[in-house]
């Protein structure tokens, strides 16, 4: 027996080209304090792939609802393989319209990453070695509206499609209204007789209303969101335009709309969610995946909801890792189940990119939120929000009270928060945001699978047999496949070849030692491998007849890449 | 309906009434009095078509054959159609939309070389996940025409021959004192060497098996996701489209008239006995004790009347919905009573035509478009298989409808032939063949079995001899018209040298009747709907009042009823939401000020003997001022009355 001297050919270690890279224009140069609408983020794009159009490619994988595209930014070292033939991570953004600022995420790695090439290790070995997806506005129609307005923090939400909300016949027929014209959705408050009233005004702060104390007459009550009674049945803004929720609308755990609040009539159904359901069916290597919502400071997995059943464990332990460093690296963010720290949410995208694609999913809710807890209690309340707007945001952040004449409920007041505020930091705390999220994205890219052959060990049985044993090792945190995927049958699993000579057996050895072998019980040219788990190795034997002097051995995992090494046999 | 279809790479002509895709289509466009509509396109790029006839204001929907091989609900589809153009009066009231073919891929598994029932779409799939796609298929060993069983004798095998027909195989009963002969298997070689037989024949995703209710996460053949297959969502988008469907009907290999549909899972039961427990964040807010479980009743109870419960409207399901109920898993108790009529009066149907009526029905599957159908579009769903083998004969086949067919003797199958293979074809069919192919009187059946079984010629020989002197069959006698019933064993040996038999059922037969069986059973089934059709949900305006109150004000009373058997909704579809309420509103005129706001009155739902829709409205009018009173349904018709208040 003796140790065989190993060449490794993996694509990403042959091929240096770890200088920084030299664009071909200027690249943007972005503002990452501020949020971009639609045409901006569509210029930004344009830009990167005009300043370095071999390693960012643009393409649209549809149209939404209302015509706008849904663009995709692939990236990586084009010297080092195709997109697909590399691990690869998925990142999204702008599912709920109103969640804005992943967007700006998007561009930040985007930026991140092509400027740093050759200059941070890490950079330079993630476009190496994987691949980027990026599709920073997932539902594009929605987000420009959201910019274009009147909106407010809650509107628009879902896409831009026509829902018979209250199931009179009409769809959209009473909506919303900036009734004063001033570009903002706010709320609508009226004074009235003492006694008649739910509310009454906070006497340290007129802005605010106060809940009426049991053993008081009050005298104010609170409407609502601004807007009339459009179609006289009583009701005030019960069907605006929208109400199918994407981010309710994947394959995965789909439930129907009377059990799922904004379900559509089947599973993705709707372009947006179904052009990227239909993207990562062409894409096996996608491995890891981020979609960034608001608000509340959230590293949230699947299950979506409590009644499904629990991930495996060892998928688990990948997501722990990863999910728990980005406890760390966020402030204040809580990693968990997304029905354990929020509510059930079915059809969600982290179920449905791992429980369909095998893919480590997270979804961030971004913004924290707490940058007006003065008192540090946890919770930001009406005084303290107020205080807020006052003095860091210099006012800019509230509408004052305004009265109006409603022609349904009279003399009124119109006021409340501006529609950019609340789910989003100020412009001055987007940064911050944006890069750590940022940079938890390059963590978790990081832990795409990354495989390497060590030495094999040949040994001779008798004769023209020969017995190879090769570890196949994955330092990296996500397996090669998922145990997932085993379960539900989503990929192949990996196959090791080698070729050089005829393979009378092949299996996996389970103790080198006492030569414990799980021999497949045919094909043994193609030995299956249930993926390398997350830090960890599996050694692999052939039994070789009449070997030539050199093997071929490869391995070719679905989402870890391909690997292949030389074996000197004699 | 009868046609000529080519069959066998133009070795023959067979007679058969069944359609091929290719004259589907031409079949569909030769159609007048119909609106044909493409609604989309298969995975192998075919478009499939519905047909509507009629111009009502209730749909009644029909959809054929989505699993591929049930050829027998394209025809019974096909008769409908005949006989609604044939006879509009058989429309009225209502719109047919008639799907004859909603697998087009599949459907043509009947007519190929080697006809075996199809399921998978024309996409691509790896379906045992080895990395190799569509590698493995089935195939036609004894160039018979058709995918049948294979058989291997195998000690470890759980089947034996059935004594009463020895070309079936049955499960061995131990307790019965037998043991297992054979392991039994589809026809066809393991192509891929991995040890399975046939596990990944050509083709992609199964649309039977694509829906969301019920649908599987770890079978690949259910989809890539529930809803991924073409097929599938060309229908649904067709329906979501026509929202005054009121029934819907699937040919395929269920029944739900034969056996009530079960439904899977745990009975989740009426929602308002489901049983929740309410999350701290709510409990306090609602008054109710944290991480208790409640049932929705009592929770309701509780809430009903609140501020906040009356603002948005909101109902019993959206609470469950809000407090995490589940999704119905069997059909509602109700609509299961709307079952049950139907199948009474399905059941005389097919005696009338002479069908049995007892024969055992199979359950819809999980991811099928029943499921979908009745769960989640929320429409009364009916699954019918046209016709199965009736029960008397499924009990204990008799050997006399067995109607045992043998591969011809060609000379390249006797080129690749072994001597076992040869001597078991017998002294009859050898003498036939010879006679066929003119061979000169010396050269007999017997002569060549004595010359084989001493090893002095083998058929590979017999084959170059035959070919030297010219010697051929004229043609290849047809095959058997369809179906085919039990096909006897021939030997033939699988490239690893296993022996194996090949024969038992034709792929066919229990699900594709011969043409006299055919026309009986499409047109029971044309009788059923039609039946259903005109028990359907009607609703009208039954009275309508007009009482002065003083001062110029009225009190205006309407009160709507559906006066058919079948109530508008499913009681399962009026908890999905998805149908728009039966709905009363006033029509006014200038000058009338409704007092106060006119909301509309609605019912989620209204079924005979169940009570009516009524109104109250008040309004402000001069005496002689003439109002109409609207009613509306998705699906129940509309109906108007005016009133002149005096």
């Amino acid at each position: 027996m003796r140790r065989a001297l190993v060449v490794l050919l993996s694509a990403g270690l042959a091929a240096p080209a770890q200088q920084p890279l030299a664009p071909k224009q200027t690249p943007p140069d972005p503002n990452f304090s501020r949020l971009y609408p639609n045409a901006d983020i569509k210029r930004f794009l344009d830009g990167y792939v005009a300043a370095h159009p071999e390693w960012v490619k643009l393409e649209s994988l549809g149209k939404a609802s209302k015509g706008e595209d849904i663009w995709l930014v692939t990236v990586t070292n084009p010297r080092t393989g195709a997109d697909k033939a590399k691990p690869a991570m998925l990142v999204e953004a702008a599912i709920h319209a109103n969640e804005i600022q992943g967007s700006e995420i998007c561009v930040y790695v985007l930026d991140f990453v092509l400027k740093n090439y050759g200059k941070l290790p890490r950079v330079t070995e993630l476009l190496d070695r994987a691949t980027l997806y990026i599709v920073p506005m997932v539902s594009p129609d929605s987000r420009a509206r959201w910019f274009e307005g009147p909106s407010n923090p809650n509107f628009p939400r879902t896409v831009w499609v026509s829902i018979d909300d209250d199931r009179d016949g009409k769809s959209d027929e009473d909506g919303y209204e900036d009734l004063n014209g001033d570009g903002e959705i706010t709320q609508m408050r009226k004074k009235v007789a003492l006694g008649q009233g739910r509310f009454k005004l906070d006497p340290k702060d007129a802005r605010n209303l106060l809940q009426c104390p049991a053993d008081e007459l009050c005298d104010y009550q609170l409407l609502g969101t601004e807007g009339i009674d459009n179609d006289n049945d009583g009701l005030v803004n019960e069907d605006p335009i929208g109400y199918v929720d994407p981010n309710r609308s994947w394959g995965a755990g789909f439930q129907p709309r009377y059990v799922q609040q904004g379900a559509p009539d089947y599973p993705l159904q709707i372009p947006e969610t179904r052009a990227i359901a239909e993207f990562l069916r062409a894409h096996d290597n996608v491995g890891a995946a981020q979609d960034f919502h608001n608000t509340g400071g959230y590293i949230l997995r699947g299950p979506g909801a409590k009644s499904q059943r629990p991930y495996p464990a060892g998928d688990v332990r990948a997501m722990d890792l990863i999910g728990k460093e980005g406890e760390k690296m966020l402030p204040g963010y809580r990693y968990g189940t997304a029905f354990g720290l929020l509510y059930d949410a079915y059809a969600s995208t982290d179920d449905h990119i791992y429980l369909r694609h095998g893919a480590i999913t997270f979804t961030n809710e971004l913004h924290r939120g707490l940058q007006a807890d003065t008192d540090k209690n946890g919770q930001v309340s009406a005084e303290e929000s107020l205080k807020f707007n006052d003095t860091i945001a210099v006012g800019r952040q509230y509408v004052e009270w305004k009265s109006y004449k409603h022609p349904q409920y009279g003399e009124i007041e119109i006021g409340g928060y501006r529609h950019d505020t609340g789910r989003m930091p100020e412009p001055f705390d987007i940064l911050s945001d944006c890069h750590r999220n940022a940079a938890f994205v390059l963590f978790h890219a990081h832990h795409l699978p990354r495989l390497a052959v060590q030495p094999a060990t040949v040994s001779k049985i008798d004769g023209d047999l020969y017995r190879i044993q090769i570890p196949v090792v994955n330092d990296r945190a996500i397996p090669s496949m998922t145990e997932i995927a085993r379960q539900n049958k989503l990929t192949r699993p990996d196959i090791a070849t080698v070729t050089g000579g005829k393979v009378i057996a092949s299996g996996i050895v389970r103790d080198p030692y006492l030569h414990k072998v799980d021999y497949q019980s045919s094909r043994p040219d193609r030995l299956m491998v249930y993926g390398v788990k997350g830090y960890s190795s599996e050694l692999l034997e052939f039994l070789v007849e009449n070997p030539s002097r050199e093997l071929t051995f490869t391995y070719d995992s679905v989402k870890g890449g391909k690997v292949t090494a030389k074996i000197p046999v004699r | 309906m009868r046609y000529l279809v080519l069959f066998a790479a133009g070795t023959a002509f067979a007679q058969t009434p069944y359609l091929d895709y290719a004259m589907l289509e031409k079949r569909i466009a030769a159609l007048s009095g119909a609106k044909v509509v493409a609604i989309g396109k298969s995975a192998g790029g075919r478009t499939i078509h519905a047909v509507e006839i009629g111009s009502g204001k209730q749909g009644v929907f029909v959809g054929a054959n989505i699993v591929g091989f049930h050829n027998a609900g394209t025809q019974a589809a096909l008769h409908l159609i005949d006989r609604l153009l044939k006879d509009p009066k058989l429309a009225e009231g209502k719109t047919y939309y008639v799907v004859p073919s909603l697998n087009p891929d599949a459907h043509d598994g009947m007519f190929g070389k080697a006809r075996y029932r199809r399921a998978n779409n024309g996409g691509a799939l790896d379906k045992d996940r080895d990395g190799l796609v569509g590698e493995d298929g089935p195939n036609d060993l004894n160039n018979d025409g058709r995918i049948t069983q294979m058989r291997i004798a195998d000690p470890a095998g759980d089947m034996i021959a059935d004594s009463v027909n020895p070309n079936a195989m049955i499960k061995a009963d131990p307790a019965k004192g037998q043991k297992g002969t054979h392991r039994v298997v589809q026809e066809g070689f393991d192509d891929d060497k991995d040890e399975q037989f046939n596990e990944d024949a050509p083709g992609g995703e199964r649309p039977d098996k694509n829906f969301a209710h019920g649908w599987s996460e770890n079978d690949p053949e259910s989809g890539a996701f529930p809803s991924s297959a073409p097929e599938g969502k060309a229908a649904m988008d067709y329906l979501l489209a026509r929202r005054s469907v009121a029934i819907a009907f699937v040919f395929g290999p269920a029944n739900n008239l034969l056996a009530l549909p079960r439904g899977s899972g745990a009975p989740v039961g009426d929602v308002g006995s489901q049983r929740v427990t309410v999350p701290p964040q709510f409990a306090g807010f609602l008054g109710l004790e944290a991480n208790k479980q409640y049932t929705i009743d009592e929770i309701w109870d509780i809430v009903k009347d609140s501020a906040q419960v009356r603002a948005q409207g909101l109902n019993k399901e959206q609470l469950a919905q809000f407090l995490g109920g589940g999704a119905a898993t069997q059909p509602d108790p109700d609509d299961l009573k709307l079952y049950e009529k139907l199948a009474e009066s399905y059941k005389k149907s097919l005696e009338k035509a002479g069908l049995d009526s007892k024969r055992a029905g199979s359950q819809s599957p999980g991811g099928g478009f029943q499921n979908w159908l009745y769960y989640h579009y929320g429409v009364l769903a009916v699954e019918l298989d046209v016709w199965g083998p009736s029960s008397a004969k499924s009990a204990s086949p008799s050997p006399g409808t067995a109607k045992p067919t043998e591969a011809p003797i060609t000379i390249e199958r006797l080129e690749k032939m072994s001597n076992d293979e040869f001597l078991a074809i017998g002294e009859e069919r050898i003498s036939a063949y010879l006679k066929e192919i003119k061979a000169p009187a010396q050269v007999n059946a017997k002569m060549l079995i004595d010359n084989v079984k001493s090893g002095r010629i083998t058929p590979a020989r017999m084959a170059g001899m035959m070919k030297q002197m010219n010697l051929q069959a004229p043609a290849a006698p047809p095959p058997p018209d369809l179906p085919g019933g039990y096909m006897a064993w021939v030997p033939v040996t699988l490239p690893d040298g296993t022996k194996a038999e090949v024969g038992g059922l034709d792929p066919f037969a229990e699900i594709a009747p011969p043409e006299a069986e055919l026309t009986k059973a499409a047109e029971a089934h044309l009788e059923t709907i039609l039946e259903a059709a005109s028990q359907l949900a009607r609703v009208e305006i039954v009275e309508t009042k007009a009482e002065a109150i003083g001062d110029g004000v009225w009190r205006i009373k309407a009160k709507a009823m559906n006066t058919q058997p079948m109530p508008t909704h499913t009681k399962h579809g009026a908890r999905t939401r998805n149908w728009l309420p039966v709905r009363l509103t006033m029509d006014l005129p200038a000058g009338v000020t409704p007092l106060p706001a006119a909301r509309a009155a609605t019912s989620e739902r209204l079924a005979m003997g169940q009570g009516a829709l009524e109104a109250a409205w008040m309004i402000r009018a001069k005496k002689g001022t003439k109002i109409a009173i609207d009613l509306s349904t998705s699906n129940a018709g509309t109906d108007r009355k005016e009133i002149e208040l005096q």
